[in-house]
């Protein structure tokens, strides 16, 4: 093994940091606090995201043959250093962080209460005066963790790697400088901070409890914890200059966490009459439905084509991503997030570009992507191949869906969809049974309704039955800085049963029929 | 009469597989002209799922449509014809309790020409063994896993397969795998999607 130097540079700032020849540029990067580029598979060399700029000598991990580099944008967990070299990472533009749906909560209280939704891709965070019942302050931030991987998964394999210490310090770091930076705000000190609460699904709370996660990854799937439980500041948020009890949210399974019952308690589920779908769609998808008589919830594996993973041009909801796409005059309208060039599309805009598609008949009802030939003049110019050979339909600015693509969302929407039937069935109900339709997390809250129905994401029930509930976790983890909130939705909690799809055949069969459109 | 059999598989005519098959037979096709026809069909078939043309809910049907098409078929082919490739053992790794993917490859192989033995979902590295043991005529063992949690479970039970001296080789696929993974456990081959493990089945065994 040698030890060479990296100077790496970012937003014009250099440093040079150790990098060892047999481990990843990638690595390196991690081991020294970068947590950019992203790299949601986890640095396994399948997701092609994890580029940088590299000059110097590098040796490519796969046949270990050496490359000079001069500038060359290159995979960084696919290449060690082979000799001192030069990394330009891009700096991750700011990100869209939902941070509606919280309210003030009762008053009554005493000092700072801090609330935290902690996601799998970002962080709501929130400040409220616990004797008023005011909110302060919220803050949104990409969660520091999706350096070691983009979804549930990839970050419970890091565990089984040994990197649970460091998984558990790079969440506990960024709250304490998400509840410093709150606290500062409104002058106060983070010392008068005597609440907090956590939710976030089952793996994410046991990342932040820094308990191993590691039997949620396998078959029975069961967590170490279901939480619901109080813990001192100083133990799971030692930098944190505060003594405060931290409460996490009760979770009903491996799959389905803090996050979907303090969302469902906010969203007051505990007084549905009728009959509720409560979905929140993200890399997995969590849902729940009932009433007031009690919920059964299930989880499914959406994969992380909504989050712009795996898929040919995807990216998250950043500057210079689709976000909107329409159908006008027998073409496609593009909306753009800020006012730059296209550079991909996020997940909202994937759904409203498949939509469209389906609506222009660019993809058939089995998700076959039409030839040039097969379309009018104007849709037409948009087919191209790409350099696989396969077809593509080109939106905006070289950003293009591909084939692969619309079987990426099949897949994805197929899991959401059987997993709501699959619900639907069980309880003998039909979907036109259904009273409401709440749609929780930070990219249901973009979605656009009626393309998530055109797609099939969703049971068919009439649009005006849907209601987006925001960020409702952060509501919930809100509502649980005050005794009464704990409670209630301790009780509620009991009411929530659990139903385990890999085992289902109803929902094999539902997942294969829902593939098509 | 032939190129109906085709076309009906290809198209996954379930209704109208038993018809064509029948009608051919009528009119004077062997019952193994039949089931070859039916074996083009799905490397048409796999061909157009690698081509983004046809998705798995397709490729199901006329999977299914095969089989259907096999049924009548059975009573006149007796031994060595439906399933002369020889057996194949198949399940999802411990821990894993994936089955569709799994299916899929199980219905590509039995269309190849295997005779397929499932072992289902979650299956002990000890089970693939013993089911080896108890059918020793067996040419390849395939493996699934769909977590990367479980790929794991997937080292574990290449070794014990490996190291109860069995020399079939062994298939690895699912989502996380990768040609690098399937080197580094020790398998015999790796392919993407259920139509490409069918190929390289035949490949294996040709």
């Amino acid at each position: 093994m040698e030890n060479f130097k990296i100077r790496v540079v970012r937003d014009n700032q250099e440093k040079i940091i150790n990098g060892s020849s047999e481990e990843s540029l990638l690595h390196a990067l991690r081991e020294n606090g970068y947590t950019e580029p992203d790299a949601p598979c986890g640095g396994k060399g399948l997701c092609k995201k994890c580029l940088v700029t590299v000059t110097g000598p590098v040796r490519f991990v796969e046949n270990g043959e050496i490359t000079e580099a001069q500038h060359m944008e290159l995979l960084s967990c696919r290449y060690a250093p082979a000799g001192d070299c030069t990394l330009i990472i891009a700096a991750n533009a700011a990100m869209n962080v939902v941070t509606h749906g919280a309210d003030d909560i009762e008053p009554g209280g005493e000092g700072l209460g801090f609330a935290v939704d902690i996601g799998t891709t970002t962080v709501a965070a929130f400040l409220y005066d616990l004797h008023t019942g005011k909110a302060l302050g919220k803050l949104g931030d990409r969660n520091a963790q999706r350096s070691y991987g983009a979804d549930v998964i990839s970050r419970i394999n890091a565990c089984s790697e040994g990197k649970l210490p460091v998984l558990a310090r790079a969440i506990r770091t960024q709250l304490t400088t998400m509840a410093g930076k709150l606290c500062a705000s409104v002058n106060a000190s983070t010392k008068d901070i005597k609440q907090i609460t956590i939710a976030g699904n089952t793996t994410i709370q046991h990342l932040f409890a820094e308990l191993s996660p590691v039997n949620i990854g396998v078959a029975p799937f069961t967590p170490e914890s279901l939480f619901g439980d109080h813990r001192p500041s100083a133990e799971c948020l030692p930098d944190l200059d505060a003594d405060a009890d931290v409460y996490m949210t009760p979770a009903v399974a491996g799959y389905v966490g803090g996050d979907i019952t303090a969302g469902m308690y906010a969203s007051d589920c505990q007084h549905a009459e009728g009959l509720w779908l409560y979905i929140d769609i993200g890399t997995n998808g969590e849902m729940a439905l009932g009433n007031k008589d009690g919920f059964v919830s299930c989880a499914t594996a959406a994969g992380p084509a909504f989050e712009g993973a795996e898929i040919a041009c995807g990216m998250d909801g950043s500057p210079g991503a689709i976000d909107k796409v329409k159908v006008v005059d027998g073409d496609v309208e593009i909306h753009v997030i800020g006012d730059v060039e296209a550079k991909g599309v996020c997940g909202s805009g994937l759904i409203d570009a498949i939509a469209c598609m389906l609506e222009l008949e660019v993809i058939a009802e089995t998700g076959r992507m039409a030839s040039a030939d097969e379309l009018p003049e104007k849709l037409a110019r948009r087919i191209f191949k790409t350099e696989d050979g396969f077809n593509a339909f080109m939106l905006k600015d070289g950003v293009y869906i591909a084939a692969s693509d619309v079987r990426e969302v099949q897949l994805a929407k197929a899991a959401i969809r059987a997993g709501a039937e699959t619900l639907l069935q069980l309880q003998n109900k039909k979907a036109s049974d259904i009273t409401s339709l709440l749609i929780a997390g930070g990219f249901g809250s973009y979605m656009d309704k009626l393309s998530a129905l055109k797609i099939g994401l969703l049971p068919e029930v009439e649009p005006d039955r849907i209601r987006h509930v925001g960020n409702a976790a952060g509501a919930g983890a809100a509502l649980a800085l005050t005794e009464k909130g704990r409670d209630e939705m301790e009780v509620f909690t009991k009411e929530v049963s659990y139903l385990e799809l890999s085992s289902s055949s109803e929902f094999m069969e539902n997942y294969v029929e829902y593939m098509s459109f | 009469m032939i190129e109906s059999i085709q076309n009906a598989v290809v198209n996954g005519k379930l209704k109208l597989i038993t018809g064509a098959v029948q009608e051919a037979l009528d009119g004077g096709a062997s019952a193994q002209e039949c089931l070859d026809s039916m074996t083009a069909a799905m490397d048409i078939v796999g061909a157009k799922f690698q081509a983004n043309e046809i998705f798995v809910p397709e490729m199901l049907v006329a999977a299914k449509t095969m089989q259907r098409g096999v049924g009548v078929l059975k009573p006149l082919l007796g031994e060595g014809g439906a399933g002369k490739l020889g057996k194949y053992i198949l399940g999802t790794v411990a821990g894993d309790l994936h089955d569709i993917g799994k299916n899929l490859v199980s219905l590509m192989i039995e269309s190849a020409g295997f005779e397929v033995i499932d072992l289902g979902v979650d299956v002990p590295a000890e089970k693939f063994v013993e089911t080896y043991k108890a059918n020793p005529d067996t040419k390849i063992i395939g493996c699934s896993a769909l977590l990367t949690t479980t790929m794991d479970a997937m080292r574990e039970t290449v070794k014990a397969i490996k190291e109860a001296g069995i020399t079939v080789p062994v298939m690895v696929g699912g989502a996380p795998i990768t040609q690098e993974f399937c080197d580094a456990i020790g398998a015999d081959a790796y392919t993407t999607d259920a139509a490409s493990a069918a190929q390289k089945a035949k490949e294996l065994v040709g």
